[in-house]
């Protein structure tokens, strides 16, 4: 579809290139600057979020100072059982001294700076759903048009029933990384470099936003067993350094997978910054405007669970 | 039961004649005199009795009269009035025959006793004769009738240069675009620069944009109404065009004289034929790449007797896409071949087969079969043929194909019933069977993979029953009052719509009237379209039990002002409530043809109100017509705007369009157009903010306020042209030479947000068309 998406662009769009272009002044009234949050909470780190401001449409994001350093942000729980104080550190990152969020629990975000409105947010972590039987085949299929050849990797979620669930699901591969002691001959282990795997997707339920991630949401299998299969290269030249210092290749390499559970609130947001990055500059596009849970501000306040399984593949070229 | 009604019914009629004393029918067609063509709304005046008819779609007219001398004037729009003066004793069948003006003054009115517009009950209602559609000036010299049309006050266009109509606020699938009552589903060739009508091959153009007549159902804000030519009935006649563009040529004559006629008229572009050596040499020989569109309309016509007749009409038309390239690979094992195809392929094909029928000199019938079908098509296609250096070959095939479509076959009866001049009573029924394709994907994936997913066929079945009555009532009142009854049935739901329709004139004085009308409507189809242009990847769907469909009522009243018959002056005010309207969601973009189609849309409400003033010349050297709009067009959807009402994407406030066409010679003409219109309404972002949890590269997302807030420039455009004509022994030839957007105004194409050359962000506005010169030769010969 991708590649009739392309050709049809193409056709649709070549009036456009051959077409004048002229500078316009257009006045954008642009009242106040609001403060905006980006804070999605992990159960297995300390509670982060970064702050800033927007900007005028017209003004550079690049050169604009945007971060907000003398913010007050704090995160507490809903339910009253505590508050906690989040830290500037550089560059607007916010961190909280030793709290981590954990699933099920329901939290509210304030961040307050001189000159903007006191924002707020709330959020609640779903539980995480396991992986079941993930496995990477050994055999080589080719996708659609692509001239290269890719390995199947599937695995199993068991939906939880009685409510809606959704997923981001993430590919890394961990490859051994090796140096060579010219003194004495040796090989050295150096550590494992963790890289991002960017699948192929087929299933028209599992939306790829970034090329990367892959977003689901249950409502075509809610409450049952779902595959997702997806097809990664698993050739570790691919993704990284494949190769002994001696010239031969590392005879096998992790692949893993990752499967956030995340909220309707974090999938709307995810799901429709997606859109707007592929709809700027489509004149026929109906414009995206990005999912916000902020009030009185912009950003996404979120958090999510997780569980990860690894298969460990052999390295092919 | 149907029998027992049937029966009744005539009763009832037989009755009702008996008791309007001695009168006597005078009935009949009024045709060209050359060509036989039937002219439609020709007028049949009595000027003792002062009363009169008019002509039917099919050139019939029907005028009871008293017992007594007749003295009949009969006149029509560029051709000569008769005079014909009898004692009308008993029912009188008259064939009558009008001549053209000369070559030279074809597009001239004349204004004798034709029925002027303050003595009609129908308002909002614009006839444009077809050869000053020609006379006008058009873009690369190519005729087109809609963009004609978009010069009309009320009516607005799309985006520049196309063919879209938005009338009163609605939008371009609310109009019922009929060829010879047959609907057209997408009239666009080249996405919209072009619509698909042929003004060779057409007779006839109305456009009714509100008050509409109970006979007409189905949408909600116009009816485009286009007659096909019937074919030349005394000699063979060719006529034809040659272009930057395209080219055109239309055959018409007898296959039996007086009995039995033809026309053939096609039309081809051949951009591809003159650069297809240029794009060969570009890819060395190793591919091609073009695109071209044609038509062809064709209609033979047969005359059985005075009171039977059979039509039989078609169109035809394709626009095609495509490139092809090949390509090969060598390697130790062997060599693969690479053939990589593209093809975008769409277009509309019709037919109608009719049967008119005198059923006595009052009572006209009308049988029809209709089909109409339109496809789209897209797909690429890569085939990999791998020949080893030793052992079979082997090839893979990867495909990806995306269809959408309509498909529709119809049947409808209906009857004309002329009981005295004071009445003209239609009713009918017209029964359609719909498909709808809405978007499937192919995909043929290697030699492991090959399936079909999106959206399955839908069937739906649309009937229609209606009665009116034009009803003469006194001298000054006339009024035009109807229902419209319609029943769509999509799957086991079953949506019903009564729908009432009146409308009306009183007379102040003999050139004055005062008009009013309220039409409620119902539109059972919906297309699921955003860009506006009449692309062809716009989805024809039915209402299902999720997306009901679409309703409105609209009122109108104005005035008509007949200033010395030269002249004709109208102001007419209009208010519009739409309800059920959908829209794709905030964005969905057409390119995305994934998913199902209801899960893209929102469903909502609008309205549109305004006024509009037209003052048209009919008569003279100088012919043509100024109209302007002051409207408002909003759209309310509870998901869109956080359910804010805001401005359509075509709410124009202020709309200006110019025509005028003079005769500076019998043999040179010169005609010009101006349109001015409010810039459209879009949406900008007012502000950027980062995004990221700091876990990957920070993006920077657009916040977008009000919907629609913005407007671009003002749209302005002259265009000029001059036709420079020979007459010859047998027919004519004309050099026309044009000027498109003379004072080469850039107008807005798009905004969109990028950088300037010196690095900063700015609103970018793309334009389209510069000036563009045109020029084409025109001929027509008669055997």
């Amino acid at each position: 579809m991708r590649a009739m998406k392309k050709y049809l662009s193409i056709i649709m769009l070549s009036a456009i290139l051959f077409s004048c272009e002229t500078v316009v002044d257009i006045d954008v009234p642009f009242d106040s600057r609001l403060l905006v949050v980006n804070a999605v909470l992990d159960i297995d780190s300390l509670m982060k979020a970064r702050v800033s401001r927007s900007m005028h449409v017209l003004e550079d994001p690049w050169r604009a100072n945007n971060q907000i350093e003398n913010a007050q942000v704090e995160i507490s729980e809903v339910s009253g059982a505590g508050i906690h104080p989040l830290f500037h550190r550089e560059n607007g990152f916010y961190f909280a001294e030793n709290n981590v969020a954990e699933s099920g629990k329901t939290y509210r975000i304030r961040v307050s700076a001189p000159n903007f409105e006191t924002l707020e947010g709330i959020t609640t972590i779903p539980h995480p759903v396991g992986i079941r039987d993930f496995s990477v085949s050994d055999e080589k299929i080719k996708i659609n048009q692509s001239s290269s050849e890719y390995n199947e990797v599937r695995f199993t979620i068991d939906d939880p029933a009685g409510q809606d669930n959704y997923y981001l699901i993430q590919y890394f591969s961990y490859i051994p990384m090796y140096s060579y002691d010219h003194n004495t001959g040796d090989i050295i282990f150096q550590g494992i470099s963790k890289e991002r795997i960017y699948p192929l997707v087929q299933d028209p339920l599992l939306k790829q936003i970034n090329g990367a991630d892959i977003l689901i949401t249950d409502e075509f299998f809610r409450g049952n067993s779902f595959n997702v299969i997806a097809y990664i290269n698993a050739n570790a030249c691919f993704w990284g350094n494949c190769r002994l210092p001696d010239g031969s290749l590392i005879e096998e390499f992790v692949v893993e997978v990752e499967l956030r559970s995340i909220n309707r609130d974090y999938y709307l947001f995810l799901s429709s910054l997606d859109l707007q990055m592929q709809t700027s500059g489509d004149p026929f596009a109906e414009p995206a405007p990005v999912y916000s849970n902020i009030e009185n501000g912009l950003g996404i306040f979120a958090g999510y669970s997780k569980d990860t399984a690894q298969f460990v593949v052999k390295n092919s070229e | 039961m149907n029998r027992k009604l049937l029966i009744t019914l005539c009763l009832l009629l037989a009755f009702y004649q008996q008791l309007l004393g001695q009168k006597a029918t005078i009935s009949g067609y009024i045709r060209d005199a050359d060509t036989r063509e039937s002219l439609i709304g020709a007028n049949v005046f009595d000027l003792r009795k002062s009363l009169g008819s008019s002509s039917n779609t099919y050139g019939f007219f029907s005028l009871t009269l008293p017992v007594d001398s007749v003295n009949l004037n009969i006149s029509y729009v560029g051709y000569q009035g008769k005079s014909i003066s009898f004692y009308l004793r008993k029912d009188t069948v008259l064939d009558i025959s009008l001549s053209a003006r000369g070559m030279m003054d074809e597009i001239v009115v004349s204004a004798e006793k034709y029925e002027a517009i303050q003595e009609v009950s129908q308002m909002s209602s614009i006839n444009v004769p077809i050869e000053q559609i020609k006379s006008l000036p058009a873009l690369l010299g190519e005729v087109d009738v809609l963009k004609i049309l978009q010069l009309l006050p009320g009516v607005q266009s799309g985006n520049e240069g196309t063919s879209g109509l938005y009338v009163r606020g609605g939008g371009p699938d609310q109009n019922l675009i009929l060829l010879d009552g047959v609907p057209v589903y997408n009239v666009s060739h080249l996405f919209g620069f072009f619509s698909v009508f042929n003004a060779d091959a057409i007779n006839n153009v109305q456009l009714i944009k509100g008050g509409f007549p109970a006979r007409y159902g189905g949408r909600l804000s116009s009816v485009l109404d286009i007659s096909m030519k019937e074919g030349n009935m005394q000699r063979f006649q060719a006529e034809g065009s040659v272009g930057i563009v395209a080219s055109r040529l239309t055959l018409e004559g007898p296959i039996i004289k007086d009995k039995t006629s033809f026309i053939v008229s096609g039309r081809r572009t051949y951009i591809d034929v003159l650069t297809r050596p240029l794009t060969r040499l570009a890819l060395q020989g190793n591919g091609t790449a073009g695109y071209y569109f044609y038509d062809l309309n064709a209609k033979i016509n047969h005359k059985f007797s005075d009171r039977s007749r059979l039509f039989l009409s078609s169109y035809m038309g394709d626009d095609r896409a495509f490139t092809r390239f090949k390509d090969f690979n060598i390697t130790s094992e062997g060599r693969t071949d690479i053939n990589t195809q593209f093809g975008l392929n769409w277009g509309n094909l019709t037919a109608a087969l009719r049967w008119n029928y005198v059923i006595n000199p009052k009572f006209f019938s009308n049988t029809t079969l209709t089909y109409s079908r339109y496809r789209f098509d897209v797909g690429v296609n890569f085939d990999y043929l791998f020949t080893p250096n030793s052992g079979p070959k082997q090839e893979q095939i990867f495909a990806n194909r995306y269809f959408s479509g309509i498909e529709d076959l119809g049947a409808k009866v209906d009857f004309e019933y002329v009981p005295n001049p004071n009445h003209f009573i239609r009713f009918g029924t017209n029964y359609i069977h719909h498909t709808f394709n809405p978007g499937v994907t192919s995909v043929r994936s290697g030699q492991a993979i090959d399936t079909t997913f999106g959206a399955t066929k839908l069937g739906a079945h649309e009937l229609a029953f209606y009665v009116e009555d034009d009803f003469k009532i006194g001298s000054r009142l006339k009024i035009n009052p109807g229902l419209h009854f319609s029943v769509f049935q999509p799957g086991s739901r079953v949506y019903t719509s009564l729908q009432p329709r009146f409308s009306g004139r009183y007379l102040l004085s003999d050139k004055v009237s005062l008009k009013a009308s309220y039409a409620n409507m119902a539109q059972f189809i919906h297309l699921l379209t955003n860009s506006g242009i009449g692309l062809p990847t716009d989805l024809w769907v039915p209402s299902t039990d999720r997306i009901a469909p679409q309703r409105s009522w609209q009122v109108a009243a104005g005035i008509a002002y007949n200033l010395g018959n030269n002249y004709e002056f109208s102001v007419e005010g209009y208010y519009k409530e739409m309800f059920n309207l959908i829209e794709y969601k905030e964005g969905a973009s057409f390119i995305d043809s994934s998913g199902d189609w209801q899960d893209k849309v929102e469903v909502g409400d609008g309205d549109s109100y305004g006024a509009e003033v037209f003052l048209q010349k009919k008569k003279g050297r100088l012919t043509g017509w100024i109209g302007y709009t002051l409207s408002w067009t909003n759209r309310q959807f509870d998901n869109l705007n956080f359910g804010r009402p805001f401005p359509y994407k075509y709410d124009r406030r202020h709309d200006i369009g110019i025509a005028t066409v003079y005769d500076v010679s019998e043999k040179i003409d010169v005609s010009g157009t101006w349109v001015y219109g409010t810039g459209n309404a879009l949406s900008l972002p007012n502000a950027i903010y980062p995004v990221g949890d700091g876990n990957s590269w920070p993006f920077f997302a657009q916040h977008y306020g009000e919907r629609n807030s913005f407007r671009m420039a003002a749209y302005h455009r002259l265009d000029l042209s001059i036709n420079f004509k020979t007459k010859k022994p047998r027919g004519y030839r004309t050099w026309s030479f044009g000027l498109y957007n003379a004072y080469s105004r850039m107008n807005p194409f798009f905004v969109d947000l990028s950088y300037d050359r010196r690095g900063n962000r700015r609103f970018i506005q793309y334009s389209l068309f510069p000036v563009i010169p045109a020029v084409s030769y025109n001929f027509k010969f008669t055997q």
